[in-house]
C-alpha cells in the first residue's frame, strides 16, 4: 500500500482509513518514486482543446433539441376531436382529428364530428373540411366545400368556420352552411346569432333568416327566410351585382316590419346619398328608440346603430 | 305676488313633460324572438318577454302559466320565466308536452299596476301575430278563447 493520503469528502475520508488502520504499511519501490519524478521534469504536451467547430454546433443542436422536444410534446398532447362517421345511418367508423388535420366526406357517408365539450357539426356528403385550431377558447374549422351543420351550446367567439369566403362567427347558435369550392355558398341560422365575417365586413344573422357569400365580395346582406321572393332577388343584385339604385328600391318596396334586419344592415352598406330614403323606410315600420336620433343613426354612430338594432330585434 | 324667474321656469319644463309621460306610459309587456334577450343562454327559448314601464325592475312579479289542450284534456303547467341581463327581460323555455295546443298566459305587476300577455306557442317558437297584449293579468275567458283560436 501506498504511504499517501487519500483525498475525498470527509465521511468517505473516515471510512478510508477506519479500512486503511487495519492494513500493513509498505514502503513504496525506489523506482516507482524515480519514474515519477522523471515525468515531472519532462515538459508536459499542452493538453488538446476541443476544437471550437464543436462549440458552434452546440447551440443550434440544442435548438434543435428543444425544437423536437416541443414538437413531439405538442404532438402528444394536442387535443383531439372524436369523429364518428356513417352511412346510410349507421356508425361505420370512429376516428380522431386534431388541429391540420383534413376531414372528408364521400357522396354516401356523413361525418359528426364534436367540437371539444361546446358541442357538435355534422358533415354532410361530399364535404371536405380541415381542423384549423382546437384551443379551449378558438375551436375554428375550415371549410373547403360541402355543407355542415354546427350546434354549438357556449359563449359568443369559442367557435369559428371558415371559407374562402366569409369566417362564420358563432353568438350562440344552431345554424347549417353550404359552400362550393369557389367559395360561393349560404349561411342559414336556426337557433342563436351568427356574425358573417370577411375584411372587416359583417353581417350578423339571426335565428329564421340567411345570409349568402360569395368569393371576391364576402357575405351579402341578411334576410329572413320568409321575407318576400322580390326582395332576396334584389338584394342579391344589390350585393353582389353592382347593387344599383333600382335594386335598392325594389327591396324598400318588398320590405316588411320584420325585414327591418336587412334595412339595418343597408343603412351603412349603401351610398351615403341614398341613406335616407333607407332609415325613412326604417322608420316607417317602428319609431326610433328614445335613445336613438336621425342625426346619429344617419352619421352611422356604431352605439346608436347597435341600440337600434337591439331594439329593432324585438320585432324579428 | 310670487313670481318665478324664467331660467327656474325653462328648467323645470323638461321634468313636467316627462313626469306625466311616465305615468302614461304605464306597465307593458313586450314578446319577442329569443334573439331579442341578445343572451346565448337563451337562445332555445320559445319566446322572450321584456316589462315595460316600471321604475324599479327589483319590485317586478310575474307568473306564467302554460295552458294546453292535449287530446281532449285541459292540461295547466306553471312555467318558470328565467330572468336575463339587461334586466327586466325573461325567457320562457318549453316546458310544456310536444303534443296539442297551447297558450301561456304572463301576468306581471310592478307597484299597484298590472299588465298580462297570451301568447300562443309550439314546442320552439310562439305566433306573434296572435300574441295579446294587455293590461290587465289575463282572464279565464280571454284564455280559453284564444286556445281554441291558437293556429299551432
Amino acid at each position: 500500500m501506498f504511504n499517501r493520503r487519500p483525498q475525498g469528502p470527509p465521511h468517505h475520508n473516515e471510512a478510508i482509513a477506519q479500512a486503511l488502520s487495519h492494513l500493513p504499511v509498505v514502503e513504496a519501490p525506489d523506482a516507482i518514486w524515480n519514474s515519477i519524478e522523471a515525468s515531472l521534469d519532462r515538459p508536459q504536451p499542452a493538453p488538446a482543446s476541443a476544437p471550437r467547430w464543436n462549440l458552434w454546433l452546440l447551440a443550434p443542436a440544442t435548438v434543435l433539441l428543444i425544437f423536437i422536444a416541443a414538437w413531439s410534446w405538442n404532438l402528444l398532447h394536442r387535443t383531439r376531436w372524436q369523429v364518428v362517421r356513417t352511412s346510410n345511418g349507421a356508425p361505420t367508423r370512429t376516428e380522431t382529428v386534431a388541429a391540420g388535420d383534413w376531414l372528408q366526406t364521400d357522396a354516401s357517408t356523413r361525418a359528426e364530428m364534436r367540437i371539444g365539450d361546446i358541442g357538435t357539426v355534422e358533415i354532410e356528403p361530399n364535404s371536405r373540411l380541415r381542423v384549423i385550431a382546437t384551443s379551449a377558447n378558438n375551436h375554428r374549422l375550415s371549410l373547403d366545400h360541402g355543407e355542415i351543420s354546427a350546434t354549438i351550446s357556449a359563449p359568443p367567439k369559442l367557435f369559428f368556420v371558415e371559407t374562402k369566403s366569409a369566417t362564420a362567427v358563432d353568438l350562440g347558435c344552431q345554424y347549417d352552411m353550404k359552400v362550393d369550392e369557389a367559395g360561393n355558398g349560404l349561411l342559414r341560422v336556426t337557433r342563436g346569432w351568427v356574425s358573417f365575417e370577411w375584411q372587416g365586413r359583417e353581417s350578423l344573422v339571426p335565428a329564421g333568416a340567411s345570409c349568402r357569400t360569395r368569393a371576391g365580395s364576402g357575405p351579402g346582406t341578411p334576410f329572413f327566410d320568409d321575407a318576400p321572393q322580390r326582395l332576396t332577388a334584389a338584394l342579391d343584385q344589390f350585393d353582389f351585382a353592382a347593387g344599383n339604385e333600382a335594386a335598392l328600391n325594389a327591396i324598400l318596396a318588398n320590405a316588411r316590419s320584420r325585414d327591418t334586419l336587412t334595412l339595418w344592415h343597408l343603412l351603412s352598406r349603401v351610398p351615403a346619398p341614398l341613406r335616407t330614403g333607407v332609415f325613412d323606410r326604417m322608420v316607417s315600420f317602428a319609431p326610433l328608440p328614445s335613445d336613438v336620433t336621425r342625426e346619429k343613426a344617419l352619421a352611422l354612430d356604431p352605439q346608436t346603430l347597435k341600440i337600434w338594432k337591439d331594439e329593432l330585434a324585438w320585432t324579428w | 305676488m310670487v313670481t318665478i324667474p324664467m331660467k327656474r321656469l325653462l328648467t323645470a319644463i323638461p321634468f313636467l313633460l316627462i313626469v306625466p309621460a311616465l305615468w302614461a306610459q304605464g306597465l307593458s309587456l313586450t314578446i319577442g324572438n329569443s334573439v331579442a334577450g341578445q343572451n346565448f343562454a337563451m337562445k332555445s327559448a320559445a319566446f322572450v318577454f321584456r316589462v315595460n314601464g316600471c321604475a324599479d325592475l327589483s319590485k317586478v312579479q310575474i307568473t306564467a302559466t302554460a295552458e294546453g289542450i292535449v287530446g281532449n284534456a285541459r292540461r295547466s303547467v306553471p312555467v318558470n320565466p328565467i330572468p336575463s341581463q339587461p334586466a327586466g327581460v325573461w325567457a320562457i323555455g318549453a316546458q310544456w308536452s310536444a303534443e296539442g295546443k297551447w297558450v301561456v298566459n304572463i301576468a306581471a305587476t310592478c307597484q299597484n299596476e298590472t299588465a298580462g300577455a297570451i301568447v300562443p306557442v309550439s314546442r320552439w317558437t310562439f305566433d306573434r301575430a296572435t300574441t295579446q297584449l294587455l293590461t290587465h293579468a289575463p282572464t279565464s275567458a280571454e284564455v280559453e278563447a284564444a286556445l281554441k283560436a291558437s293556429r299551432f
